[in-house]
């Protein structure tokens, strides 16, 4: 199984995406977070990433965005904790 | 060979033979001789040796003659001193004696009273007399038996640090059990510590599942995904590596290949660093705060998503495809929504 999906944006183009994650933030569950990418280099060492609020619909999915500020406070920190424990696993 | 050369081959031969006996006559007499010069130094050896023997056990007889003398000058001076203090302690009695008679006589109970305490005097003089004997007597013992009281110290000695040893040895037995009893296996705390480990143990397991579950749902076709909305980040390729690493790993429950281990030299907060606002115009169109309006405007059927040509990612760049999007027209919104990067 890869980690790869296709997405519709709302001009309904169809985008391959890579996700990198899909995870839960403790005082925000029942929701799920994602994190993915779409390979575009920023520079030589970053790589633009997005984070979206992964909501379960009839037949789908739904990516949206995040618009508590204390709410992506918490996302980010979340994000930190998951790169910081790859990177733990890494180094194993 | 003709005469004159005969005879003087005999000569040389009878000189040769003669020169050869004298040789072997000399070599036994030497050996003789040797033989008794070794003998000889043995014999000279061993008398010194005797001699050395003896001079030493007279040293010591002398010295035991001196030190018996020393020790009989000892005991016959504290003989005297025994003797002086029994006269001593006999004087006082008999004076103790008169003075009992004196006090029996006395009519005076002032008298009596004077009497009594010189009686007392003496008495006590007496018993510290009697100490000084029993002193006495426990030096002549220690002179006289000196290996008795040698041995007797010694084993004082002895049992002394044998009870140190047992002590010791209790206290040894007392730290292990100590050790058994914080045993970590024993401990409470340690059980809690792994029924907590096994709760959160199960919860990840049920976290894996669940993002296995909700990937394969994305990835099968009936499932559409759509996006409305998203917060941009930048982060370090390292970072990306390893959290795709970590991700695939998770979802297939296989060991990848690991990545060619880079040192870490930075830490958490250095990794996400580089901010950067984009605006939404380049990525996502129509993205606003106001989701309804997303979904209202949203154009993907409810009924059966229209899955049309994938644009594959992997043919055109990301930077090109970004263009193609940003070029098409747009409905602008009136205040697009910066997009932050995670700090």
């Amino acid at each position: 199984m890869n980690n790869k999906i296709i997405a519709t944006t709302p001009d309904n183009e169809q985008l391959e995406i890579e996700v990198l994650d899909i995870f839960s933030v403790v005082g925000y569950e029942g929701k799920d977070y994602i994190l993915y990418t779409l390979g575009e280099e920023m520079d030589q060492d970053h790589e633009r990433a997005y984070v979206s609020i992964l909501e379960e619909k009839d037949n789908g999915y739904s990516l949206t965005e995040i618009n508590d500020s204390k709410e992506w406070q918490e996302v980010q920190k979340a994000i930190e904790e998951d790169i910081a424990m790859a990177e733990d696993e890494n180094n194993e | 060979m003709n005469n004159s050369d005969q005879v003087y081959q005999q000569l040389l031969e009878k000189t040769l033979d003669r020169l050869q006996k004298q040789i072997s006559d000399l070599e036994r007499k030497n050996k003789g001789l040797r033989a008794l010069t070794d003998k000889t130094a043995y014999d000279i050896e061993g008398y010194k040796n005797e001699y050395n023997d003896i001079v030493n056990t007279l040293k010591q007889y002398q010295a035991r003659q001196e030190h018996s003398a020393i020790v009989e000058n000892i005991l016959n001076r504290q003989d005297k001193e025994a003797e002086r203090i029994i006269s001593k302690q006999q004087a006082r009695q008999d004076k103790i004696n008169q003075l009992a008679t004196l006090g029996q006589q006395a009519t005076s109970a002032r008298y009596q009273r004077k009497i009594n305490k010189m009686i007392t005097r003496q008495q006590k003089k007496i018993r510290s007399l009697n100490k000084k004997h029993i002193r006495l007597n426990k030096r002549q013992r220690v002179i006289m038996l000196p290996k008795y009281y040698l041995t007797k110290r010694r084993n004082s000695l002895l049992f002394r640090q044998q009870g140190k040893v047992h002590v010791v040895e209790e206290n040894i037995k007392d730290l292990a059990l100590l050790k058994a009893h914080l045993n970590p296996e024993n401990s409470i705390i340690d059980r809690l510590k792994s029924t907590i480990y096994d709760i959160k143990g199960n919860h990840y397991q049920n976290k894996l599942s669940r993002q296995q579950e909700i990937l394969k749902n994305m990835q099968q076709h009936k499932y559409a995904v759509a996006i409305r909305g998203a917060r941009a980040v930048a982060m370090p390729k390292r970072a990306i590596r390893n959290l795709r690493n970590k991700f695939t790993k998770e979802i297939e429950n296989t060991k990848e290949n690991t990545p060619e281990k880079e040192t870490v030299t930075t830490n958490i907060s250095d990794l996400l660093k580089n901010q950067e606002m984009i605006t939404q115009d380049n990525m996502f169109q129509n993205i606003n705060s106001n989701t309804t309006n997303l979904i209202e405007n949203n154009t993907v059927d409810n009924d059966e998503p229209r899955i049309e040509e994938v644009t594959p990612i992997k043919e055109e760049t990301a930077e090109s495809l970004v263009n193609q999007i940003a070029q098409e027209p747009v409905r602008k919104e009136a205040n697009p929504k910066l997009v932050p990067v995670i700090r």
